[in-house]
């Protein structure tokens, strides 16, 4: 993956100006669309994913990714089901529509423009397709594959976030205790 | 007395600068309380980030906060 100091975010005439070098926007689509394949239910349609998303829908791998983007909400399994019955596919319904929104932008030429009311599509696409890479219980040292892709678009995520919001606290990783 | 609390979990992949951004916003926390959460949060693993009266609330919160890549749960508040 590219290095971060590479990637360059700005605010200009009410759009976020996402500056990448060339390869960037094409592995970004490709880690979108893996997204929207991962949290497409079969009553979503779109850019031929149906298909492809009802396959791995029964999948165990598919099951542990989903794990790792959507945790569960309870320490007790029953009631962390009854959450997910009650939330679960408008979680990944929100999400595929706003991976949906973000696919849009990256098909132009050129700096990548958001408006910035939607640059809550792009941290949240970014934060979630992290978990597509590693899980959040990865120690450093134990890099798996992926872990590249993760940190990149972790990376780009908090450029926004800290571009949007120079006030918040600087772009420290959290330590778990 | 509030009978659910949202916690949040802390992980090594989010920023402390998302981390607050997403308490501030999603839950409705005042900039300063929620940059003290995540400090606690850094410091303790894990913040209260909210209180509710029905488990509903507790959930529409937690749903939001997931949605954002943390890791949210509920708990009974005892």
């Amino acid at each position: 993956m590219t290095a971060p100091e590479e990637v360059t975010v700005k605010v200009a005439a009410g759009h976020l100006v996402i500056t990448t070098p060339g390869r960037v926007p094409q592995a970004l689509r490709e880690t979108v669309r893996a997204l929207m394949l991962c949290v497409a239910d079969n009553g979503l349609t779109g850019v031929g994913l149906e298909v492809a998303a009802m396959r791995r829908r029964h999948s165990k791998a598919h099951r542990q990714t989903l794990d790792r983007l959507f945790p569960p909400a309870y320490r007790s399994s029953v009631l962390s089901a009854r959450f997910e019955l009650r939330h679960g596919a408008a979680i990944r319904a929100d999400l595929w529509s706003a991976a949906e929104r973000v696919l849009a932008v990256l098909d132009g030429p050129g700096p990548i423009r958001v408006p910035v009311d939607a640059a809550d599509d792009w941290i949240r696409v970014l934060g979630t397709a992290r978990f597509l890479y590693v899980d959040r219980r990865d120690r450093p040292g134990r890099a798996p594959d992926g872990a590249a892709m993760s940190a990149f678009l972790g990376d780009v995520q908090l450029r926004i976030v800290t571009t949007l919001r120079p006030e918040l606290p600087t772009g420290e990783i959290l330590e778990e205790a | 007395m509030s009978v659910f609390r949202v916690v949040v979990l802390g992980d090594r992949l989010n920023s402390k600068a998302l981390v607050t951004d997403v308490i501030n916003r999603a839950c409705g926390v005042p900039l300063a309380e929620a940059e003290h959460l995540t400090r606690q949060l850094d410091a303790e693993g894990r913040a209260i980030v909210g209180l509710a009266q029905t488990r509903q609330d507790a959930e529409v919160v937690t749903a939001r906060l997931l949605g954002f890549g943390l890791h949210a749960m509920i708990e009974a508040n005892r």
